[in-house]
């Protein structure tokens, strides 16, 4: 299956991009796909991170389905 | 009664369906504590006066810094030095004398911040580090306040409306989106990353609609719903949130029952 990933703030710099489309074998969690995506790119901490599937905040147990977006938020404090 | 001067003030707000003079006497017996007195608290804290909230809080120890006049659009070059607290006053009456303002130039702590926000009707964090926002969400969730949050980075930002009753439940705080601060060093602060100047004007002013909004119970509130604005792209997206069962403060079985203080590791 295809899923699409976006990546905000201080995590576009860690993954050097904004966005990335991936084929997956699925049965595949968020948690897994995250893990996946710090494996591939040297300096990516997702863990702590907030993640939503197609704009919905999930829990990182949740299955990726075929086409969904998976967005990941860094904490951020400033004011 | 409105006075003839506060008639001619507040003309388009009393002129307006779905604020009306109804809504105008909400604003001006309303009580708001903002917690800083920054990037985000300079639009929010200059459109609520503007509004005429009748009773504003601001809680800031910090000065004002010629760095911070960027962005920080409530201070000016002339008042580099001040207590921001004292700089915003000066500010604030200018716009509006109508204005009661309680200033609180000090550092909010676990032995403080229960009592100083328990007077406000809403609180609202302008903050600009971690160990104050867990601080703050987790005492509106003691003290049982609706709390507007709203924080930035580089340019993006987002705000939300936690705690807050929502569809007949309580809405989502901070700790059910991130359960624990981060750890130290592995987010940047803005004297460590930079911020784009005009970004604390979008989501300052975004913070200061929805609070107007929430005193008067206009249209639909942020309680549930993460904005999250990208200021490169111009685009914005609501994600829908949940409580988190597991929360420690606001789950199923809470285990923070008091205020903690985590070390001020970032600022």
């Amino acid at each position: 299956m295809t899923v699409q990933v976006l990546f905000f703030a201080s995590l576009r710099e860690a993954a050097n991009t904004r966005e990335l489309h991936l084929s997956l074998d699925s049965p595949v969690s968020a948690r897994a796909l995250a893990n996946q995506l710090e494996n591939e790119h040297v300096g990516l901490e997702l863990r702590g991170a907030l993640c939503a599937i197609n704009e919905h905040y999930v829990h990182p147990d949740t299955l990726l389905s075929e086409g969904d977006t998976v967005a990941f938020f860094p904490p951020v404090s400033g004011g | 009664m409105f006075s003839k001067e506060q008639l001619d003030r507040y003309s388009r707000h009393i002129i307006l369906k779905g604020v009306g003079a109804v809504g105008q006497q909400k604003l001006l017996d309303a009580k708001v504590l903002v917690i800083g007195a920054g990037g985000l608290g300079s639009p929010l804290l200059m459109y609520l006066a503007a509004a005429g909230v009748g009773t504003l809080g601001i809680v800031d120890f910090d000065r004002v810094d010629l760095s911070n006049l960027q962005r920080q659009t409530l201070h000016s070059s002339a008042r580099i030095g001040m207590l921001k607290t004292d700089s915003a006053k000066d500010g604030l009456l200018a716009i509006n004398p109508d204005v009661r303002l309680e200033l609180y130039p000090t550092q909010l702590s676990s032995e403080n911040a229960r009592i100083t926000i328990r007077g406000y009707d809403l609180v609202i964090d302008g903050s600009d580090n971690f160990p104050t926002r867990y601080l703050v969400n987790d005492a509106c969730g003691l003290e049982h306040k609706p709390l507007l949050y709203g924080a930035i980075s580089q340019f993006e930002g987002q705000l939300s409306l936690f705690h807050a009753a929502h569809n007949d439940e309580q809405a989502p705080c901070y700790r059910c989106l991130f359960p624990k601060p981060p750890k130290p060093g592995t987010i940047p602060s803005c004297s460590e990353a930079g911020v784009f100047g005009a970004l604390p004007g979008v989501i300052g002013s975004m913070m200061a609609v929805e609070a107007i909004k929430y005193i008067l119970e206009l249209g639909e509130s942020l309680a549930g719903v993460m904005l999250h604005y990208d200021a490169l792209y111009q685009e914005m997206r609501r994600i829908q949130m949940r409580r988190n069962p597991t929360c420690e403060l606001c789950g199923t079985n809470p285990t923070l029952t008091e205020l903690i203080d985590y070390e001020f590791f970032c600022s």
